[in-house]
């Protein structure tokens, strides 16, 4: 009974109290916890205001499969890993938000630290989860302890100019979550990624790879403010990755993904097979189709492709990033540019950054939209905050970044966005006023070519795969000044004739697109469409993309859906790829 | 039961010759095709190899009684070895004056698991085709840069073709017991729990299992298996002084009834503990030069690092390197009693398993037994397929870990004496040459936890081998445990100061990381005395014991 109306009201956010029967873990954080804020202090020096513990209980599978056959199965059974989180100070000025370069490859203060990885035992013994605790809470507070009295020194011969707090303060939460667990099955996961590579491998496809996995971490977080949540995160995702060359020599690929919170959720065994076939197939007919040169004029992202372009350029404008404080004042003022030329928004809250028909809003309450599922919810966000829809957009206009209760410029309080490793999207839904069918967009550009006396113009259905991965020519740009910005590849572009022909064409690169492209939207449909991808609060997305494309992130990803409609640009530039074009292999794949 | 098993498995195996895993059967097809495909090329390949090596790791790791973690994972990686040119001159010719990038040392390219032909073909194609065009660019490259540079002081060939080997062995998979595991992983681990300020005390159980498939364009094939199981103990505390201080145990078999039962562990965990508490209160040493008695396994460790990296025989032809024993062929280095030798034949010293034995090495030649040194005189330089000059061809010690590009490595070193002394010889051996420097104390090394070195030439060709335990030896017979310093020194004037050892043979089973990854090895070696060593201090740590006391305190 009252299991049932927790999960019924999750979304409601309705608070449970722990139990009186606390397992042996929460017993240990509660009693270290406890004594830590009552005793804990070195000599004289400050003693901890701000203290929290999570511990991650972990399960996960991934399997990694090509041409019918397992590469491998990573397994990580019943994994406990400990955060600690220690700040000493106030919420005015406390050890974070600081950077001491000159001490960077140091190692500090805390040798102990880099010995024990913060691994808690497996088994449920009191006495020795403790001990970790006690021991990881001892390290945690002495580097804070280091921290402070470096930035403090930093300071001495400095005047901050509007100082912004280091911690926003937020009311106590107490929340649960009764997903059940998801039973990882093995052989069932193995199979799937057998059979989708087997569907991948074709001779005209160089090469292919599959990866499924399933895993679930259950999150226990406690604070010293009296905030307390248990989350659990099941997810199941599969990525089928493709790569050949055109006739030409030119590098093609693209890549596929499906997410479910349970295996059995996921996408029929045909439906899946068939995108996989019909992946392939595209692939393979883009080996043979005619390469755009180049192209100004208008486009229209259809559903396939405005999710990935709103990910990937519009909305890690939307997240707010703190400048810390840097012991090197010009190394603080480059990071200051590299936010704000990364594409951050920082500085252009109250002003327009769509076209005043578009609305923003992120939704961390939503499950999902129309028929389809939303996965970046969540009851609490990472450090216990009240999950809440914010109004980031509206009327075009920026009207609030998406935050952590570290506040930043223009955004004094928290927006429940903090995700892993800083503030991230949940679920962020675009929508338009005035929004038309697919194919009365597909006629409005038309309008404009004519209009513009071009003799087409150009739909894209896909983009390619990120920078970083198998096939992509992207370049990493940095977005520091003096250096290009990146060319993004884009896969599936099609010409379309005035009168209404259809030709497939390769090589496209979409060049100088970021945040600001999107005030041009001249239109947009009527029918958002869901994408869901792993997410990297925080970073920025070029060195978010490095991390992930390099395994990074191995502990629970969060995931960010996009509910985007196709999208009408007035004016974007493509332009092939100029790089010299590489050999085809000697032979064909092998039969 | 056990045991019924485990003859029931042989008697298996010795009725029916081993058979070659399919994998074998798609390198073969795929190398056929291969260089049937690009001999038609301008430059086609004199030489190619697969070799797939695949893992079968499994460890459980606890702490202070518990359970932490444990894995289980399999995986198959490809290194392909295709040389175009001669072996004269092909694309692996090392340009003089430059420094090796090392980013074509390693293949990130994994296999297909099972016996799919199809599939593990189509890896090896792909690899292939992208291997050959890199040869041919760094080939070319090579010859125009050879014609700028000066010549190389060594101008042996850059590989040497050896006798095609056929060989199947078993494959041997591991057996773990995973209940079973973690229960001893408790057990050895619990008495640490005793003591709040014992601040990691861990243990790591892990079985490894490598089966590696080789095949050439010569027409060699090999295919064998290796098992390592593995106890390792770790445990430190801290001084008030912020040094860490460690205590370590490993052990290592190739079955697991090979690894010591429990009591001797309990019983080796006892000493551990003892040990951490005198090293709390042990007084610091400073820098110093002293004679020394190295204990077998301190100078198993000293000889690998100050001589073994010094004779793997492709570093006599790079430039860049230090070169150290190049020119000393025929030279008396050490004392007349002292050999020493590179046995990768060998399986045990006494009772002890070796970690580096293997029956062929990852360049498919056969190993052996190589005499370094003879009567005090060296002899020759461990050799892969890369010849120098003097050594035309391979002695078996080219290796290298899952996925690296084989160079020549260190096996199983054996140092002896023909004239041993006597423990007690050598202690007083050592006090009379305290007594004869007008030193204070002598030293003994007598337990270490690693060490390292470096060859190249501009940083200086120091080695530093880590003491775990050692003690200061006064003359007036008293021995005092002490702390906080490293035994440093270079390799050529160490080694004119070593005099004596005794009779008694000790076995240091490791892993050694060079430029192709980490490999078994081992070092044996009675107790030696050397007239002078030098020591440093060690770095150490600021951190101040923890705060609070441990949550439940009992002494």
């Amino acid at each position: 009974m009252m299991r049932r109306f927790l999960v019924a009201c999750l979304a409601c956010g309705v608070t449970a109290s722990a139990g009186a029967q606390d397992d042996v873990v929460t017993r240990a954080m509660r009693d270290e916890l406890a004594r830590t804020m009552s005793s804990l202090q070195l000599n004289k020096l400050d003693k901890p205001y701000f203290v929290s513990y999570a511990v991650g209980e972990h399960e996960s599978i991934q399997t990694t499969a090509s041409y019918g056959s397992l590469l491998s199965t990573d397994a990580a059974r019943h994994q406990r890993q400990l955060q600690v989180e220690v700040r000493v100070g106030d919420y005015a000025f406390d050890n974070t938000n600081a950077l001491a370069m000159r001490r960077i490859g140091g190692f500090g203060v805390s040798m102990r630290n880099l010995e024990n990885e913060n691994w808690l035992p497996r088994d449920d013994n009191y006495r020795e989860i403790r001990r970790q605790l006690w021991l990881a809470t001892d390290a945690a507070y002495k580097q804070a302890l280091e921290a402070l009295a470096t930035k403090r020194a930093m300071l001495l011969n400095r005047t901050r100019t509007n100082p912004l707090p280091d911690f926003t303060h937020a009311v106590a939460t107490h929340t649960t979550d009764a997903t059940p667990d998801m039973t990882i099955d093995r052989a069932a996961i193995e199979d799937l990624a057998r059979t989708l590579s087997r569907v991948a491998t074709t001779p005209t496809i160089y090469s292919s790879r599959v990866v499924v996995s399933a895993g679930q971490m259950r999150l226990h977080y406690i604070n010293s403010e009296g905030t307390e949540y248990v989350s659990r995160r099941p997810l199941v995702s599969i990525s089928v990755r493709a790569s050949t060359q055109a006739t030409d020599g030119m590098r093609l690929a693209d890549a596929l993904g499906f997410h479910a919170r349970r295996f059995d959720s996921l996408p029929s065994r045909e439906v899946l097979t068939s995108r996989v076939s019909a992946m392939i197939a595209r692939l393979d007919s883009l080996r043979t189709a005619p390469v755009l040169e180049r192209y100004n004029g208008p486009v229209v992202f259809t559903s396939g492709a405005a999710p990935g372009i709103f990910e990937e350029f519009f909305a890690p404008a939307l997240v707010g990033r703190r400048v810390p404080i840097v012991d090197v004042p010009q190394a603080e003022a480059m990071m200051s540019e590299m936010i704000s030329r990364g594409g951050s928004f920082s500085d252009k809250l109250g002003g327009r950054v769509l076209p005043d028909f578009m609305r923003v809003v992120d939704d961390p309450t939503a499950t999902s939209l129309g028929s389809s599922v939303l996965f970046g919810g969540y009851t609490v966000d990472d450090e216990g905050v009240r999950a809440q829809p914010t109004v980031v957009v509206d009327s075009g206009v920026l009207k609030t970044l998406l935050t952590t209760r570290t506040p930043v410029e223009g955004v004094d309080h928290s927006t429940g966005n903090s995700r892993v490793f800083g503030a991230a999207p949940s679920n962020l839904v675009v929508s338009a006023t005035n929004g038309v069918t697919d194919s009365a967009l597909v006629q409005q550009m038309l309008a404009l070519v004519k209009r513009r006396n071009l003799p087409y113009g150009i739909v894209v259905h896909k983009l390619g795969p990120s920078s970083g991965t198998e096939g992509s020519e992207a370049m990493f740009g940095m977005g520091q000044s003096g250096m290009a910005r990146p060319m993004r590849a884009l896969l599936a572009v099609y010409r379309v004739y005035p009168d209404g022909r259809l030709e497939l064409v390769r090589g496209a690169n979409l060049m100088e697109f970021g945040a600001s492209a999107f005030k041009d939207i001249v239109a947009a449909s009527n029918r958002p469409i869901v994408s869901t991808w792993g997410s990297i609060g925080g970073l920025l997305p070029s060195f978010a993309r490095m991390f992930m494309a390099f395994g990074g992130g191995g502990g629970p990803t969060a995931v960010t859906s996009y509910a985007v409609p196709s999208l009408l640009f007035d004016d974007v530039s493509l332009i092939a790829q100029r790089n010299s074009l590489p050999r085809l292999p000697a032979s064909p794949p092998p039969t | 039961m056990r045991t019924a098993c485990v003859l029931f498995a042989l008697l298996l195996t010795a009725s029916t010759p081993p058979t070659a895993a399919p994998v074998l059967t798609a390198m073969r097809q795929e190398l056929d095709r291969s260089m049937a495909t690009f001999k038609s090329q301008a430059s086609p390949p004199y030489f190619l190899s697969y070799a797939i090596t695949e893992t079968h790791d499994a460890s459980v790791d606890g702490a202070f009684g518990t359970i932490t973690s444990s894995r289980d994972d399999r995986r198959r990686v490809l290194t392909t070895d295709l040389r175009v040119g001669s072996a004269r001159f092909d694309n692996t010719h090392e340009v003089p004056g430059g420094f090796p990038v090392g980013f074509d040392r390693y293949s990130w390219t994994e296999v297909p698991l099972g016996d799919d032909v199809a599939a593990i073909r189509r890896v090896l194609w792909f690899d292939t085709d992208r291997k050959y065009k890199r040869a041919i660019e760094v080939y070319t490259e090579g010859k125009s840069t050879a014609q700028v540079a000066v010549a190389p002081e060594d101008s042996s060939p850059d590989f040497a073709i050896e006798p095609a080997v056929h060989h199947i062995d078993a494959p041997v998979e591991i057996a773990i017991d995973a209940h079973q595991w973690e229960d001893k992983i408790r057990r050895y681990t619990a008495p640490f729990a005793h003591y709040g300020d014992i601040y990691n005390g861990a243990a790591q159980l892990s079985a490894e299992s490598e089966a590696r498939w080789y095949v050439n364009s010569d027409g060699s094939e090999i295919q064998q298996s290796r098992v390592y199981y593995r106890l390792t103990i770790y445990a430190f505390t801290q001084a008030d002084d912020g040094s860490i201080l460690p205590r370590y145990e490993s052990f290592v078999a190739s079955t697991p009834g090979g690894l010591p039962d429990d009591s001797t562990v309990v019983h080796k965990v006892d000493r551990m503990i003892t040990d951490l508490h005198a090293l709390k209160n042990a007084p610091v040493l400073e820098a110093y030069t002293a004679p020394a008695i190295l204990s077998g396994r301190a100078s198993g460790v000293f000889f690998h690092e100050v001589f073994g990296h010094r004779i793997e025989g492709h570093r006599q032809k790079q430039e860049w390197e230090g070169q150290t024993f190049k020119s000393k062929v025929g030279e008396k280095i050490l004392p007349d009693a002292f050999s020493v030798i590179f046995d990768p034949t060998l399986k045990k010293l006494g009772s002890v398993e070796l970690a580096g034995s293997y029956q062929y090495d990852d360049e498919g030649v056969e190993s052996r037994r190589v005499d370094v040194v003879k009567n005090g005189v060296f002899e020759s330089f461990l050799m892969g397929r890369s010849p120098i000059a003097g050594f035309a061809h391979s002695n078996g010690h080219g290796r290298a870990e899952s996925g690296f590009t084989p160079v020549a490595r260190q096996s199983n070193l054996v140092v002896a004496s023909s004239q041993p002394v006597s423990h007690d010889s050598l202690k007083a051996m050592l006090i009379a040459l305290v007594k004869q420097q007008n030193k204070p104390y002598g030293l003994l090394f007598d337990d270490i936890e690693g060490g390292f070195t470096i060859t190249q030439r501009t940083i200086p060709n120091a080695f530093n081998v880590i003491p775990v335990m050692v003690y200061r030896m006064y003359p007036d017979g008293r021995e005092e445990l002490v702390r906080g310093a490293d035994l440093i020194g270079t390799p050529l004037t160490v080694f004119s100061k070593i005099v004596a050892a005794d009779g008694d043979t000790q076995v240091f089973n490791g892993i050694c990381g060079a430029e192709s990854g980490w490999v078994p090895v081992s070092a044996s070696s009675p107790d030696i005395l050397i007239s002078q060593i030098e020591i440093q201090k060690k770095a150490k740590g600021a951190d101040q014991a923890p705060i609070l006391p441990a949550p439940e305190d009992r002494p």
